[in-house]
């Protein structure tokens, strides 16, 4: 094989040829590929080295690289864009105007993107959830598991709506997902499952991952335990700032967008912005894959320093009661707090041991005081 | 090539703040951070966590970066300190107690034990593997340092004390012996000879 004498230790001595491998040097890239096309008959040696040198680095692949490296930069962008969110309106005019060419080149991507979204996914809204689709509802209070004609399985939450499509495992597997569910997909590469939010547009070809698309609040967010997923804006939100072609979420991370509807001035409102979408990893146990974003999947309820309200929010849609704030300024306290299976009385006075307020209950209704 | 004399000009045009220079601090030191962050913790996501968040950290802070004479090292020292708090934020989270009190003995996994723990198809790993065992611990060292800590031929020479020609040479007989290993495991599992096919390929043709 080796007539010439070129070998693979050879090639793995060449620091060149090691980035070209990992795809750390655009330059070394072009050299190399030029010359693998120049010389086919060492084409084989050149892809045992690859593999040599994949082994011999701990296992990091180009195609790791590459994903690590898109994380990064997405990472990156946001830092940089996330002063300029917070700069007042009036600012000084040198800073004004490029920034009204970026609004307006924003503006127009994003049209573009919809409507290369909107004629992309055209069939799959044409016979959405029409007819014979099938739909499945879990009340406030309970959970609802469900296994799909292709295998897939879901656990839906309280409070949560999930339409599967008539056509369903037929040529491909779109549901419609309102409220917020669990889902363990199974592989199908030739047919990707689609989960649709007023959001956002979660393609999948066999995984794990979570969705919270509540219409009541303020963002949506998807959480991955493993594998891939693609996530696009959602044709009807135009303001999610996600790019045309989506965005490659790697496991343990979750993606967050402003929904649609919510209200720049709501009490509390997260701090992000409507055209803004961000990544971040997920929290807790994530190296036992129990992180906190799916506690609810284990029967657990847990509140990582959020606000009352929004904690009111979850509490209601777990517990099938209505909760009312009738002193306004509770819903700023945050709290810390995992329940496994204590009543809404129990939840609500382990909450009053660290701070104070009332609460009085008619019936299904909570009002704090 | 990684921690070379041009990582100073990068690292000089990165505090003057060049988008370009940090793009390639990331693309130079990935794969040697990285690793020693998955040896500290056993835990590559979370390695590259910490690298993402060291390297934008370097980008807020590129106006009142030191000077640094081995921008490798400085590096190196930063993603210690960076997967060290990440660890101590988790402790108090006590989310982790478990995770946390098998990381309290914290001891390094050897450059063996990481190469068992790559992801890829079984049979070829344990191949290489097999091939890998037979070589000498220097021979190994040598690997780990050059492939796996992604150090240049003069920091390994630096740090082995012996000359760029000798690293080199004993990097490139082990690299043989791997190969020369290979090729004879995998010549029993490879096609049958050439003119055996021909006749299965000839017979397919006669039948149809």
């Amino acid at each position: 094989m080796d007539t010439s004498g070129f070998t693979i230790e050879d090639l793995l001595a060449d620091a060149s040829f090691l980035q070209y491998c990992l795809g750390t040097d655009p330059a070394a890239v072009a050299y190399w590929t030029r010359w693998v096309e120049e010389h086919p008959r060492h084409k084989a040696t050149v892809e045992k080295a690859r593999e040599l040198y994949f082994f011999l680095n701990g296992g990091t692949t180009a195609a790791q690289f590459e994903a690590d490296r898109e994380y990064f930069l997405q990472q990156w962008k946001q830092r940089r864009q996330a002063p300029e969110v917070f700069v007042p309106l009036g600012g000084s005019g040198m800073r004004r105007r490029p920034r009204r060419r970026v609004w307006a080149a924003m503006a127009v991507l994003l049209l573009l993107a919809g409507g290369a979204l909107l004629w992309h996914y055209r069939p799959a809204f044409r016979n959405a959830p029409a007819a014979k689709a099938t739909v499945y509802h879990a009340k406030a209070g309970e959970r609802k598991q469900l296994r799909l004609p292709d295998g897939s399985a879901i656990l839906l939450n309280g409070g949560s709506t999930i339409t599967v499509a008539a056509d369903f495992n037929q040529r491909s597997r779109n549901v419609y997902l309102s409220g917020e569910a669990y889902f363990e997909v199974a592989p199908d590469a030739g047919q990707p499952f689609m989960v649709h939010t007023p959001a956002i547009l979660i393609k999948v070809l066999g995984t794990t991952f979570n969705v919270k698309a509540y219409p009541e609040d303020t963002v949506t967010e998807t959480a991955l335990l493993e594998g891939a997923i693609q996530v696009y804006a959602s044709s009807s939100a135009g303001r999610s700032g996600l790019p045309e072609n989506g965005v490659l979420l790697s496991s343990r991370r979750k993606l967050q967008v402003a929904n649609p509807e919510a209200k720049a001035g709501l009490p509390s409102a997260t701090r992000l912005q409507a055209s803004r979408y961000r990544v971040i990893p997920l929290t807790g146990d994530t190296a036992l894959n129990k992180p906190l974003e799916t506690d609810w999947t284990r029967g657990r309820l847990t509140f990582n320093d959020q606000p009352f309200d929004i904690i009111a929010r979850e509490l209601e849609r777990w517990y099938g009661v209505k909760i009312r704030f009738e002193d306004a300024q509770l819903k700023q306290y945050r709290f810390v707090a995992t329940f496994d299976k204590e009543s809404i009385d129990q939840v609500l006075r382990a909450l009053q041991a660290t701070s104070s307020f009332h609460y009085r209950r008619l019936q299904d209704t909570i009002i704090l005081y | 090539m990684a921690a070379g004399t041009t990582g100073n000009e990068t690292w000089r045009a990165l505090k003057n703040g060049s988008e370009e220079a940090l793009l390639k601090l990331y693309n130079e030191h990935y794969l040697g951070l990285v690793n020693y962050g998955t040896q500290m913790v056993h835990d590559r996501e979370l390695a590259v966590e910490c690298f993402t968040e060291l390297l934008i950290d370097l980008w807020d802070k590129r106006a009142r970066l030191p000077v640094v004479e081995n921008v490798r090292s400085y590096l190196l020292s930063c993603m210690r300190r960076a997967i060290l708090h990440k660890l101590r934020s988790a402790q108090r989270r006590q989310e982790k107690e478990q995770q946390l009190s098998r990381m309290g003995e914290a001891y390094e996994a050897s450059y063996e034990e990481r190469l068992q723990a790559i992801q890829m198809d079984e049979a070829q790993k344990r191949r290489l593997l097999q091939s890998f065992e037979k070589l000498t611990p220097r021979q190994q060292e040598l690997l780990k340092l050059r492939y796996f800590d992604n150090l240049p031929y003069e920091a390994i020479a630096g740090k082995c004390g012996i000359s760029v020609r000798t690293t080199y040479n004993i990097i490139h007989n082990a690299l043989k012996s791997l190969r020369q290993d290979l090729d004879a495991s995998g010549a029993r599992e490879q096609l049958p000879p050439l003119p055996v096919l021909l006749v299965f390929i000839l017979m397919h043709y006669l039948v149809q």
